[in-house]
């Protein structure tokens, strides 16, 4: 019983991975261009956790915690474009439904 | 030791101007040919005679130049060459475009000039009416080209350039009046009987050419010359020397003598001429031995010749052609059918004699065939009624006597026949063509007052008609062409026995029997003419003249001529038959040659003229035509006596001593019997007696008909089989009809029924076979190579379709293949790896 309430490597690694789950849903299953992006932040949110706890646990050093500052930035960054096509998206179709704007199939 | 070649070598002399004899004519006729309409529609008919005339004056003028040259060169040494440029070599045959102008050419380059000019001024007057007079000068001119083409090439290549040419413009001038379908018809005949002939010139030519390879191979020898040079031969292994006889060289002498195959006329004279060491002449024994198909190859070749010389010449069997070719403008019969074409042949032979001396069977065909034509066109003459039809046959037979000369190896008598000939047929042609242009009237007059007197139903009425039967007026109103005359011209045109009057036969209506009367519109018929001394008395005493020559009187020309070929053809000792009986045969035609002659003469211009009409409309002829008379009937007289004075009278002929040279190859092969000379005097006396003989008997009977013509009616009904067949021309145009013409053209039937049905049906099976083969190719490449093609693309779309689908652009569904996809790598890598 202890091992289990004993905060450890595998209790971040838990919740990493349903965190990684719920974003992966997210982006599979909804048609909105916003909540795609959240589905992403949730993924990339998922592996900071893993960088940080690995580093943590196994590792040692603060590599981990380095590579998480950096996809976080990454992150803004990425929210920061996405978000921009989005909104030219918008301007051009009137709508931000992923299905709509399926375009660039033809 | 090699041999020692020596030979009599023709050594010639270059002259640079020879071309321009026959390039005048020719430039002559492609003005008029191209530019002669507009010429005479701008500037006249003055502008197209001025260009003819002048092209021929040009051409005489050259002519007679040349001429004099070749009289200033030593005899032997006559022969002046213009080598143009070189028109084939294969192999070792070498033929240049070059004229040769010796003794013989030279003499009948100037009868062509000198008679074509003058025929061309006699057409002015002649044809002064004729529409298009610049198609008919342009046709003339080019035959003159043709013609010294002929005579001054100096190979068999030019020579038959020339043969052919002459042949087309005797047919183009033949056919001249074209509209007219049986003059038409009449040059096609010329056209073709000539081709016959001209097989026999190409496959003499061929066989020689053959048999001169054979026998001496292909370029075997060549030698040099002047003087002694020796020189390897390339293939013979044997060195020649050529020997020039002559002690001076001429300024240009022969440098080689080619042996072997050569078309040239000199080249072929030397090399038979050469002899060897021992005297022998090898190469022409060579020849002579030589055999094709079992008989002797010069026998076949000669033979070959001599039927082209029989088409162009007209001679049996070939004959046919020239009476019928007197449907072309008089001044054609006169030059081309009288004076010049026509002698081709005998030209030809005279050109080989050294060839016909070296084979007697030949010798003998020829002078045979001549004996038999000069009988056979004489007697025809006797009562044929058309003026040139008399004049035509007279040629035929006159010919015939040109070649009983050159075929007892007489050459130079041939030839002084053929100039004798040449003036006074041309003149007795041309006096007949200014009786046509007198009478001419008849034929204008006719259908606008046909009842006045010579035309119509009257013509039993007519005195100058010779009516021996009731049927003559039906005959003769043939000529209005109404249906009621129609019958009766159909009962008169057969025999008395059909008298049904509705004995008609359907398709066409039958010509009248010119052999009862004459057509009324006709101007050639004699029996319209009569009493024309009077009215064109200088066309009168030309014709006298002229008659005179032919018939063989001491005073003109024709005697000298004539009696010394029957003189010749008897003492000959060439030919196979003997020499007496080719005399006797020639001796009767010299009579009927008188009777026939004098006929026409005392029919056309004596007696009294048949009607009123001829009175009013006949007069004389022109200036520029009576002038040509005069002349022709001049050299008709002097010609004989100048240039051909016997030696029985103790003079020496001009002309044989001037000839010699040509003839030098041939002379001695041909043996005459020189004993007879004293019996010669006889022979000449006879020659006169019947001559004179035939001339009395025709004034007796001609001179005056209204006085005969009863006993001329008696005569001729006692004799119609005769009279008729004569008149009939023996019936050897109908002969000739049943056994070439009708076999010919069913020949030509069959073959265009061959072409109808086997041929058009293989065509036409190879067509359908190829369309239905083209169907199947169409079928399977639709079906399969289509199919095939058109499958893949269908099997890349559909594909295309499906892998579209993939891609739905859903970024939903592309997450979900991502997920599912790393779960499986995960799987697999998972229980891979244990």
């Amino acid at each position: 019983m202890d091992a289990i309430f004993q905060i450890g490597l595998r209790h971040y690694l838990v919740v990493a991975a349903i965190l990684f789950g719920l974003g992966l849903a997210t982006v599979a299953t909804r048609r909105n261009a916003v909540a795609i992006l959240m589905g992403i932040e949730l993924i990339l949110n998922a592996a900071n956790i893993n960088f940080v706890a690995f580093s943590h646990y196994v590792h040692g050093g603060i590599a981990g915690q380095a590579f998480a500052i950096f996809i976080i930035v990454l992150a803004a960054a990425e929210a920061a474009i996405a978000l921009a096509i989005v909104l030219a998206i918008f301007r051009n179709f009137r709508t931000i439904d992923a299905v709509e704007t399926a375009t660039l199939r033809e | 030791m090699n041999p020692i070649y020596t030979g009599d070598i023709q050594a010639f002399h270059r002259f640079g101007f020879l071309w321009l004899v026959p390039l005048f004519p020719l430039v002559g006729a492609a003005i008029n040919g191209i530019l002669g309409k507009r010429l005479q529609d701008r500037f006249g008919r003055k502008a197209v005679h001025g260009i003819a005339i002048g092209a021929m004056l040009g051409a005489a003028a050259v002519a007679v130049g040349a001429f004099a040259q070749l009289l200033a060169l030593p005899a032997d040494q006559r022969f002046l060459l213009d080598t143009r440029w070189e028109m084939l070599r294969i192999g070792a045959l070498k033929v240049d475009f070059a004229f040769a102008l010796d003794p013989l050419s030279g003499m009948m380059t100037l009868i062509i000039t000198l008679i074509g000019t003058l025929i061309h001024v006699y057409s002015v007057g002649y044809m002064a009416t004729e529409k298009a007079y610049w198609r008919f000068f342009c046709y003339l001119n080019l035959f003159v080209f043709s013609m010294l083409m002929l005579v001054m090439g100096d190979s068999f290549l030019l020579m038959f350039f020339g043969w052919e040419g002459v042949g087309l413009c005797s047919y183009l001038l033949i056919g001249f009046w074209y509209t007219d379908v049986e003059k038409a018809k009449a040059g096609m005949k010329a056209f073709v009987v000539n081709r016959v002939g001209d097989w026999g010139f190409i496959t003499g030519l061929l066989l020689l050419f053959w048999g001169l390879g054979g026998v001496w191979g292909v370029g075997a020898f060549r030698a040099q010359r002047p003087e002694t040079v020796t020189v390897d031969a390339k293939h013979g292994g044997a060195a020649m020397q050529i020997k020039h006889k002559g002690d001076r060289a001429p300024e240009a002498s022969v440098r080689e003598v080619g042996v072997g195959p050569t078309m040239v006329f000199r080249e072929l004279r030397d090399q038979i001429s050469i002899k060897d060491a021992s005297g022998d002449k090898p190469f022409s024994q060579q020849l002579a031995d030589k055999t094709v198909w079992g008989l002797p190859l010069l026998f076949v070749v000669c033979l070959c010749f001599f039927i082209g010389a029989t088409g162009k010449s007209a001679q049996i069997p070939l004959y046919v052609w020239l009476p019928d070719a007197m449907a072309g403008p008089t001044p054609v019969s006169a030059l081309i059918h009288a004076a010049t074409m026509v002698t081709a042949g005998v030209y030809m032979i005279a050109r080989l004699s050294f060839l016909f001396a070296m084979s007697p069977g030949a010798m003998t065909v020829v002078a045979t065939v001549g004996v038999l034509t000069a009988l056979l066109g004489a007697t025809i003459g006797l009562f044929q009624y058309d003026i040139k039809k008399v004049l035509a046959y007279s040629t035929v037979s006159q010919l015939g006597f040109m070649f009983v000369g050159v075929g007892v190896g007489a050459y130079w008598i041939g030839v002084f026949h053929l100039l004798t000939h040449a003036c006074f047929k041309a003149c007795l042609f041309l006096g007949s063509g200014s009786v046509i242009h007198g009478m001419h009237f008849l034929e204008h007059g006719a259908h606008g007052h046909g009842d006045d007197g010579h035309g119509g139903g009257g013509g039993g009425a007519d005195p100058h008609a010779e009516p021996a039967h009731g049927h003559v007026s039906a005959a003769a109103g043939h000529g209005h062409q109404t249906p009621g005359h129609t019958v009766h011209a159909a009962a008169g045109h057969h025999a008395p026995s059909h008298e049904t009057p509705h004995h008609v036969e359907p398709p066409a209506p039958p010509k009248p029997d010119l052999w009862l009367a004459p057509s009324p519109t006709d101007p050639q018929d004699m029996r319209n003419m009569g009493g024309l001394a009077r009215l064109m008395p200088k066309t009168r005493l030309t014709y006298l003249l002229a008659c005179i020559s032919i018939a063989g009187f001491p005073v003109a020309a024709g005697f000298y001529s004539k009696d010394e070929i029957l003189w010749k053809a008897f003492t000959n000792e060439n030919t196979i038959i003997p020499g007496a009986l080719l005399w006797l045969i020639g001796f009767i035609t010299a009579g009927c040659t008188s009777f026939y002659m004098f006929r026409s003469y005392y029919m056309t211009f004596h007696g009294r003229p048949p009607t009123d009409e001829i009175r009013r409309n006949v007069h004389e002829s022109p200036a520029s035509m009576t002038t040509v008379l005069l002349i022709l009937a001049a050299a008709a007289v002097l010609i004989g006596p100048v240039l051909g004075w016997p030696h029985a009278w103790g003079g020496h002929p001009l002309l044989e001593s001037f000839l010699r040279p040509v003839f030098a190859a041939a002379e001695p092969l041909v043996k005459f019997n020189e004993n007879l000379h004293a019996t010669e005097y006889l022979f000449q006396g006879l020659s006169v007696l019947i001559a004179t003989a035939g001339c009395l008997l025709a004034r007796t009977l001609y001179i005056d008909l209204d006085r005969t013509r009863v006993r001329l009616e008696q005569m001729r009904n006692a004799w119609t089989g005769v009279h008729r067949t004569l008149f009939n021309k023996y019936y050897v145009d109908e002969l000739y009809r049943e056994i070439a013409i009708i076999p010919t053209l069913d020949f030509a039937k069959g073959f265009a029924w061959i072409d109808a049905h086997i041929v058009d049906f293989a065509v036409n099976t190879a067509g359908k076979v190829g369309r239905w083969a083209a169907g199947l190719g169409g079928w399977i490449d639709r079906i399969f190579v289509d199919g095939a093609v058109n499958g893949v693309s269908k099997l890349l779309l559909s594909g295309g379709r499906r892998a579209m689908r993939l891609q739905t652009g859903r970024i939903n569904n592309y997450v979900l293949g991502i997920t599912v996809g790393t779960v499986v790598l995960v799987f697999v890598a998972f229980f891979a790896g244990s």
